[in-house]
């Protein structure tokens, strides 16, 4: 299961309109998804809770080996909707699982608000803070968007120093403190000392670079990806949309309908009968340390297919199967790893990884999969379909428009001046801006994205317009609710003939996942680990 | 060396603090922020308290 952290980065990376899966670092994230996975280690119990949509907090507690507790506090500038209760998460979204992403997009710039002249949208920014019991650890995350495409996380992780009897110059709470070497009567074990990261990312879609520098080891670091054959999917829209103005208002026609919502794809040229349609992505990343005088360097590359855009066109060959293959390679130590990830029906995706260290020979083999299983039971909160948050938004304005010109001072419904300027900016414009349009998009993708694909009619194909395009895609998630599923049961078997076995499910509002990693050839200690993982979102 | 030692103790000195308030005030800091910024504005409870 995720840790609530990440779920929350990605639901704030989905709200700002940034690429989570364009980065070096989530490259083999297919098929670590189903060959990495976490066990967890003993009974582990999280209770999540969201006072506001902008807040968050967060409880755990690991009871084995000891007792041992976090609390964590999460802020953000902009309201995730997707963190809610655990009933109505969709369960998918809370696990690790195989899914092939779309083309990253140029990150959009938020959206002006001007008030008296000055814009006064603010930045997007997170803050999250962690604190461990009773060891007293602190780690912090502090990311925010400078520009559109350039990204600013802090992180830092900060202990306090072990009580020593000996008289020590420096304060007693530092980040960098060695022990002294003038040996500690009472037995403490060396504590690592804290650490400060800063890293920058750079995205604009078709490049994706990420420098970073850490201060406990004077680390600094670069990663990058390049996507090839990339395009701008926005500019793409957009010269649909006026192509299909024009044609519209010339002959009425709906001949540009056939292009779709996303106007010229990118396999448009080659309609091959068989075979994969998909995406390449190269990239690499250098890690140089002065301080301890080492060096790092491994390079990539990926190929995974484009998901299929609903309502398929007429004429067009059956989607691809969601496959995606990876090759890694590392110069220094020599060590390649080729992985084969695919989705091989609705419910079921397997993967296998293979890696070689071609200076001694050695290899290593890994199966895994995932399976979608649990029937869900019950009512459940359907997602708000992408069209209604325009329709208050127009309502609102309306009335707005009626009694006041300029929209100062008119709290119809408890908002502040800012958000009633923006709302009101937003449809007296006519169209969603493009970071809503972002937003929309990411629903829809996310509907699509369900582990059951569903088929539409082709010859529903015909207009290709976004909002029938959306209304379509809504009345399949409500086809996609119906049949989701709400556990998954993942297996691992790896060279050393160890299997692991991870389910994890919706039972009763949590979310629960039991693990085991089994040792098949040997005889003393045949259950290598065992663990339970609950968590309650309220 | 392009700094003497006094000065190299008094930046110590200064990030040790500047270390001290950090790790004390973050998590204040982090749920005044998010109290800040929420409309409608809940209790300072609601915000700490996991059961709310």
């Amino acid at each position: 299961m995720l840790p609530f952290t990440a779920l929350l980065l990605r639901s704030y990376y989905g709200a700002i309109g940034w690429n989570e899966d364009n980065s070096y670092s989530q490259l083999t994230r297919a098929s670590s998804s189903l060959l990495d996975f976490q066990i967890p280690q003993s009974l582990i119990l999280q209770l999540a809770n969201s006072p506001t949509p902008i807040f968050f907090t967060s409880y755990a507690l690991d009871a084995l080996p000891q007792l041992n507790g976090s609390i964590s506090y999460i802020t953000t500038s902009e309201p995730l909707e997707d963190i809610g209760p655990s009933r109505s998460i969709a369960f998918r979204d809370v696990v690790e699982r195989f899914r092939v992403y779309p083309p990253p997009r140029r990150p959009p710039p938020k959206d002006e608000v001007w008030l008296g002249g000055r814009r006064v949208e603010g930045r997007d920014y997170l803050l999250y803070s962690r604190l461990h019991l009773p060891s007293l650890h602190l780690s912090g995350l502090a990311t925010t968007r400078l520009t559109p495409t350039l990204q600013a996380h802090l992180a830092f992780l900060s202990q306090p120093a072990p009580p020593s009897t000996t008289s020590s110059p420096s304060g007693s709470y530092t980040h960098s403190r060695v022990p002294s070497e003038t040996s500690v009567p009472s037995p403490t074990a060396p504590s690592t000392p804290g650490n400060v990261l800063l890293s920058l990312q750079h995205d604009t879609g078709r490049y994706s670079g990420e420098y970073t520098y850490s201060a406990q080891d004077g680390m600094f670091g670069w990663r990058g990806l390049f996507n090839f054959g990339w395009q701008d999917p926005d500019f793409a829209v957009a010269a649909a949309v006026l192509r299909e103005r024009e044609s519209s208002s010339g002959s009425g026609s709906d001949a540009a309908g056939d292009i779709g919502p996303e106007g010229k794809r990118i396999d448009e040229e080659e309609m091959m009968d068989g075979g994969l349609r998909g995406r390449f992505s190269a990239g690499g990343e250098v890690y140089f340390s002065a301080k301890q005088r080492s060096f790092g360097i491994s390079t990539g590359l990926r190929f995974t297919t484009i998901p299929p855009s609903l309502p398929l066109p007429p004429g067009s060959p059956p989607p691809s199967p969601p496959t995606t293959l990876t090759l890694l390679y590392n110069p220094l130590i020599g060590f390649l790893s080729t992985a084969y990830s695919a989705q091989i029906s609705p419910t079921v995706a397997l993967s296998s990884r293979f890696g070689v260290n071609v200076y001694s020979y050695e290899s290593d083999l890994s199966i895994g999969g995932e399976w979608w299983i649990g029937r869900r039971r019950g009512k459940r909160n359907l997602p708000t379909e992408p069209s209604e948050p325009r329709d208050p938004t127009v309502a609102s304005a309306r009335s707005r428009a009626s009694t006041s010109g300029t929209g100062d001072g008119a709290d119809l419904r408890g908002e502040t001046e800012e958000e009633s300027l923006r709302r009101s900016k937003l449809s007296l414009l006519g169209e969603a801006s493009l970071r809503d349009k972002e937003v929309e998009d990411r629903k829809v993708e996310k509907q699509l994205d369900s582990p059951i694909p569903l088929a539409r009619p082709v010859g529903s194909g015909a207009q290709g317009r976004a909002k029938e395009g959306s209304s379509a895609s809504a009345s399949a998630s409500t086809l996609a609710v119906e049949n989701e599923r709400d556990g998954v049961l993942k297996a691992r078997l790896s060279g050393n003939s160890s299997i692991a076995l991870l389910y994890e499910a919706r039972i009763r509002n949590c979310f629960v996942s039991f693990g085991v990693v089994s040792d098949l050839l040997s005889r003393q200690r045949p259950i290598r680990s065992i663990g339970v993982e609950v968590q309650y979102f309220s | 060396m392009p700094f003497s030692d006094e000065t190299k103790d008094r930046f110590n000195a200064a990030m040790g603090v500047l270390k001290t308030i950090v790790t004390v005030g973050w998590i204040p800091a982090v749920i005044y922020i998010g109290y800040r910024n929420s409309y409608p504005q809940p209790s300072l409870i609601k915000l700490i308290t996991p059961l709310a």
